[in-house]
């Protein structure tokens, strides 16, 4: 689901709320069948772990780690054993395309690459929705294509992408299309019948 | 990759402000355990000395003094004794119920008596415990190791003009100088010490003490109860704790003691705020991080974990050195302070990396409580 419109629509602020960070000032949240507004916050930080993998525009990986450490960054807290951690982080490396690059730190690896890291990480708990804030507006063209093809393919494994966006290649590759405005919707549009009847 | 080496990394990501955070540990307890290690060694030279020179506990005759007149003109006064201490009183000091904690019991015998024509004070201790009695003697030659023997004070050495190895007559007896003692400042300097047996026939008086020293000062030693029970063993004596000595250098140990507490607290306050600003202003910066944790599902308790583990690290790491460093300084210092450099106690050192860790981490509550309730929305906005 692409989620678009002007600045300050609202698009980011959803974002937030859909994945428990922010709290609605009125009105009720049902996000896989978590009433969000009722949780505590121990109870948001664990509906995030288990079922919303976040991506931003920025990437926001720790500098200071390496690629298989950042994927491995949300299962810190976890009781596993360090191998299982790591292999679980090799695994999801290599089927965002980097392997063999488990042990680069982001400052040595392209703005595309360090995507697909932060897509890695937020896959790592296995959650069934992602929420992608623009997670394409840092890259060039191709590499966004390879992001854009990257969930594609883990929505054709069943998750859920949401993501908010400027492009409207990326448009074309969602299913389905709400336009804010003002905080409001403004249109929902189910662009697989549309390209159906195309 | 868990929550440890997590902070771990970050610290080397922030080397700088690790070690402003640690300085203020680092040097509190750099002075903690260099104080406490130079107080301990001050307590232990003082508790050795008084073991190893500690007669402490003087037993006498009980006197009375006696004023002699005529009319209501005074003509001075006399001491007279209740009963005279012999030999065998020395049983009954070794009979009293905190036996065990004697380190020694002396008796020494006093005359006036001439020597080779001079009258001077002979003073006798049984040859074999001269060197326990007085081991801060220095003597030319040897110390009597029996009878026939005698050691010269200084200044009688030179009254009867002689040296080692030379002869003194007295009593129709002659007695071999064994040594001669450097100048002590003290009543021995003009005294004769020989064997007490040798003194008590020189004075016609077999088996008489003129008092006995005892030494059973040690650590927390009950010195009242000693003398207390003493005094029950002999009553016809006079029993005396000579604390004036004692209770003069334990203040003055007390004394660097508490100034170094003092000193120690000032430093270590300073160091749990520097501990405290720094890491409030790392949680400030790293508002993007905690958001960026929070969103991939940390809870409070893994934010403070983390938080509390940096400063763990960084305690650990600052505390060790500062021991580390206070013992080397405690160390080099020893001569300053009049103590020999031995073997630094362990002791201030553990006890200071427990307190510099203690101090990291309650410094760091705040901003670790800071961090944890971190609004997400706060934080998502630094996203």
């Amino acid at each position: 689901m692409a989620i678009t419109g002007e600045s300050g629509a609202g698009k980011s602020t959803l974002l937030a709320i859909l994945g428990g960070l922010q709290a609605p000032t009125s009105g009720n949240v049902v996000m896989a069948g978590f009433r969000l507004p009722a949780l505590s916050a121990d109870g948001l930080a664990d509906f995030r772990k288990r079922t919303i993998g976040f991506i931003f525009q920025a990437y926001h990986l720790l500098p200071y780690l390496t690629a298989r450490e950042n994927v491995m960054v949300p299962l810190s807290p976890e009781r596993m054993a360090p191998r299982e951690k790591a292999d679980r982080a090799d695994e999801l490396l290599a089927s965002v395309g980097l392997s063999g690059k488990e042990n680069r730190l982001p400052s040595e690896l392209s703005g595309g690459e360090c995507q697909r890291v932060a897509i890695a990480r937020a896959l790592v708990h296995d959650p069934p929705v992602l929420l992608a804030d623009e997670p394409t507006g840092n890259l060039d063209t191709a590499t966004g294509a390879q992001i854009l093809d990257l969930f594609s393919e883990w929505h054709g494994r069943g998750k859920t992408v949401l993501m908010v966006t400027h492009n409207r290649t990326n448009l074309s590759r969602a299913t389905r299309a709400v336009h804010l405005r003002d905080g409001l919707v403004a249109e929902d549009v189910d662009l697989s019948v549309t390209r159906r009847a195309i | 990759m868990n929550i440890r080496k997590l902070a771990w990394k970050n610290l080397f990501r922030r080397k700088s402000r690790a070690v402003f955070t640690g300085l203020g540990i680092f040097l509190g307890i750099g002075t903690f355990v260099a104080l406490s290690s130079l107080t301990m060694q001050m307590e232990g030279a003082v508790r050795d000395k008084l073991d190893r020179f500690g007669a402490n506990i003087l037993v006498v005759p009980r006197t009375e003094q006696l004023s002699l007149g005529f009319g209501d003109i005074a003509l001075g006064g006399a001491q007279v004794a209740h009963a005279k201490l012999t030999m065998s009183d020395e049983t009954a000091i070794r009979s009293i119920r905190f036996r065990e904690r004697l380190r020694s019991v002396i008796p020494f015998f006093l005359t006036a008596t001439d020597a080779s024509g001079k009258d001077v004070v002979w003073m006798g201790l049984r040859a074999g415990e001269i060197s326990d009695a007085r081991p801060w003697w220095k003597v030319s030659g040897t110390v009597p190791r029996g009878k026939g023997e005698i050691l010269l004070g200084s200044e009688v050495a030179a009254l009867l003009d002689k040296r080692e190895g030379e002869a003194v007559t007295s009593g129709g007896r002659t007695f071999r100088v064994a040594g001669v003692l450097h100048p002590t400042g003290e009543k021995e300097d003009s005294m004769v010490i020989a064997d007490i047996g040798d003194v008590q026939s020189l004075a016609r008086s077999p088996g008489a003490v003129t008092f006995f020293e005892v030494a059973a000062l040690c650590k927390d030693c009950p010195v009242e109860d000693i003398v207390g029970q003493i005094g029950d063993a002999l009553p016809g004596a006079r029993v005396k704790a000579i604390r004036q000595v004692v209770e003069s250098r334990k203040a003055a140990v007390d004394q660097f003691r508490r100034l170094g507490l003092a000193v120690s607290a000032i430093v270590l306050s300073i160091g749990g705020l520097m501990v405290f600003v720094t890491v409030m202003g790392s949680v400030q910066e790293r508002t993007r991080e905690i958001g960026v944790l929070r969103a991939v599902g940390f809870r409070r308790r893994a934010i403070v974990s983390l938080l509390f583990w940096e400063t763990g690290w960084v305690s650990l790491l600052s505390a060790t050195s500062g021991a580390a460093v206070g013992m080397a300084a405690a160390w080099i210092a020893s001569p300053l302070f009049g103590m020999a450099r031995t073997e630094v106690a362990p002791a201030p050192a553990i006890l200071g990396i427990v307190i510099g860790m203690a101090l990291g981490l309650l410094g760091s509550i705040p901003p670790a409580r800071r961090a944890a309730a971190l609004s997400p929305t706060e934080a998502i906005r630094a996203l």
